[in-house]
């Protein structure tokens, strides 16, 4: 009797899906291998709940601070009152005038209080908390939403985030607001976030320092606990720009309140930029003219765009860019680049050829087999058959082929006829 | 006769020959009246030559290590033009002493057209850029005394570039640009471990001339 054949470990279940959803765009994969390939899928996903997450607690801090600051001055006020001899007239002025600030914290979006209940609410500043715990919602579900049944509909809208990402990244905002508006996808794409960027963006292809100045206030903390020197840098430019303008004393005014604190940590960078002063800006040594370089803007902004990315916990390249190189990782192989490679192949084109030179070949551990007739995997549930003549076909091509001759197999390459009990059963090494 | 040197304690040494030595301390460091006082007491040879220029050079030396930079080198000059013409890293550090003053005086204007005109030519050397970077960056400290620079201002850097501007000018004057008694503490140190390489175990002690001096 015939052996059974042993498994030939090729499990399609651990292939990332990122490279089968991106290169093929399987309309309807089996429903035993979905969710391990979704597994894998969603380790790229860390990114899709990250950045409102961050965003969310940006705002919640922000918030805190308001509140706190204008908490602690009411209260003072009190205290004042309460410790002066005050007659009650000035008293219910006193009081008023808290009062009134208090209900200006209701301006800022954050509480008001009722005057004989105290009653808090929340307004402005919580709506925008609430708003951004409800886009981390959203997202939350959309991924647990994604299953067999609507596989193709959630991969299409995938495919949209990382449309929205890219162009986000390379500036191209309008073109991301409409595709995001047309699809439905606003709490799906961050937006708003890059919209931040933007502006601090444009600023600095204006060259003006002041609004990085302030978002690098405005994460202070974050930035210091990850060592960034981006306000450094940013410092020295506007230093930089001072002496261009042959404004040396405001110049070395500026370099004692903003940049001598650094001199603990980049002392070599600080000692090289206040040495301008002594060359002015038409220095032909290079070592100094170089920093008087328009394009010391340009790396500021790929600076700030790292440090933007790096504080949201957003990927540094854009995700089209990982999707793209990990698809095609995953199919380049030297075959790819012979005449014969098959249309189906992405490789097959040019285009993508050219974008898969700097990659690594992909690391095949088994050969994989394509029937001729059917286009499928040919693996153990479906094994290769060998006709008298050498050529191979798969199991259910052949199968299907008998039931309609007779038990007559005719090859489709050479036209020999045979029987089904003929063919020989072919193993995949 | 051939002196084994762990024999030199037993060494006579000519009074001469010691009085030059101290002599020659003396003059090196422009102690005047202290020349004058000790060959008054010893009867050593009035060496005339030596005197003619050390008051001169006791004035360069003195403006120097107060920081009176251009005065030293106006001084420098009118002795003799080439001196500081043929040392460009004396020049740079004597404009730099210049340059440090006007910083401790809190002049940043004058310190900075200063540090334009007179350090910025320098700077197309790489030996002397990086020096200029050091002195500029004191301009942004508000108290420069307690930036991470501070050694460019104290005494001992003063000192240094006035023994330069010393040994320059001894040198222009054919005179040793050391003095014997330095050549000698050199020369003993370097006998000494010599000695001591040979005798392994038994090897004295490293010469110390603190310890010497107390024993």
């Amino acid at each position: 009797m015939e052996m059974d054949s042993l498994p030939n470990g090729n499990n399609t279940a651990g292939t990332p899906i990122s490279a089968t959803a991106t290169a093929t765009a399987n309309p309807a994969p089996p429903q035993s291998s979905n969710l391990p390939q979704l597994t894998e899928s969603l380790k790229l996903e860390h990114q899709f709940l990250r950045v409102p997450f961050e965003h969310y607690k940006k705002t919640l801090r922000a918030n805190h601070r308001a509140v706190e600051k204008e908490m602690s001055a009411v209260i003072s006020g009190v205290t004042e009152a309460a410790a002066a001899d005050l007659s009650p007239d000035d008293a219910v002025n006193h009081l008023n005038s808290l009062v009134c600030r208090l209900q200006g914290l209701k301006r800022k979006g954050f509480y008001s209080f009722d005057f004989l209940f105290a009653v808090l609410s929340l307004e402005e500043g919580s709506r925008a908390e609430h708003l951004q715990a409800q886009k981390c919602r959203v997202r939350l579900d959309h991924l647990e939403s994604a299953d067999a049944e609507n596989m193709s509909e959630w991969n299409n809208t995938r495919m949209k985030r990382i449309l929205v990402d890219y162009m986000l990244r390379m500036s191209y905002y309008d073109t991301a607001v409409k595709l995001a508006k047309s699809s439905n996808l606003q709490d799906l794409v961050d937006i708003d976030v890059f919209q931040e960027a933007k502006k601090v963006i444009d600023a600095l292809q204006n060259k003006d320092v002041a609004p990085a100045l302030a978002w690098c206030a405005d994460n202070k903390s974050r930035l210091k606990k990850s060592k960034s020197k981006m306000e450094f840098q940013l410092r020295l430019q506007e230093f930089i720009e001072l002496v261009r303008a042959e404004n040396n004393l405001r110049a070395i005014t500026y370099a004692r309140k903003y940049l001598a604190p650094w001199g603990a940590t980049h002392m070599k960078e600080l000692q090289r930029v206040i040495a301008t002063l002594a060359f002015k800006r038409d220095t032909e040594c290079s070592t100094y003219k170089v920093l008087f370089e328009a394009k010391q803007w340009d790396y500021l902004v790929d600076q700030f765009k790292q440090e933007f990315c790096k504080l949201y916990g957003m990927t540094l390249e854009p995700l089209l860019n990982i999707y793209l190189q990990a698809g095609l990782s995953a199919l380049k192989t030297p075959y790819c680049y012979e005449d014969d490679c098959t249309k189906e192949d992405p490789l097959s084109q040019e285009a993508f050829r050219t974008l898969a030179m700097p990659l690594p070949y992909s690391k095949q551990h088994h050969s994989k087999l394509v029937c001729y007739i059917t286009k499928e995997l040919m693996d153990t549930e479906n094994p290769p058959q060998v006709l008298p003549n050498g050529y191979v076909y798969s199991t259910k091509a052949l199968e299907e082929m008998a039931k309609k001759n007779n038990g007559r197999i005719i090859c489709p390459r050479t036209g020999l006829v045979c029987s089904y009990t003929e063919l020989v059963k072919a193993y995949i090494s | 006769m051939d002196l084994d040197p762990r024999q030199y304690e037993n060494l006579a040494v000519n009074d001469n020959d010691i009085h030059n030595i101290v002599l020659s301390y003396l003059i090196h460091n422009c102690y005047k009246e202290s020349v004058e006082s000790f060959i008054a007491c010893t009867g050593a040879t009035q060496p005339a030559d030596y005197l003619e220029d050390m008051d001169k050079r006791k004035r360069i030396f003195h403006f120097a290590l107060e920081g009176n930079a251009l005065k030293a080198i106006e001084l420098t000059e009118q002795l003799a033009k080439d001196i500081l013409e043929n040392n460009k890293d004396l020049q740079f550090d004597l404009l730099s002493l210049h340059f440090v003053e006007l910083v401790c005086s809190r002049k940043c204007t004058e310190a900075l057209e200063f540090a334009q005109t007179k350090l910025g030519p320098f700077g197309k050397e790489p030996k002397y850029m990086e020096k200029l970077e050091d002195f500029m960056a004191l301009l942004a400290y508000k108290e420069p005394e307690k930036s991470p620079m501070f050694h460019l201002l104290s005494l001992e850097y003063r000192q240094q570039v006035a023994d330069s501007l010393n040994r320059a000018i001894l040198a222009h004057l054919n005179l040793p640009s050391y003095t014997a008694m330095e050549r000698l503490i050199q020369q003993a140190t370097v006998v000494r471990q010599c000695l001591s390489q040979e005798a392994g175990k038994d090897a004295p002690p490293p010469f110390s001339l603190k310890d010497f001096l107390r024993s």
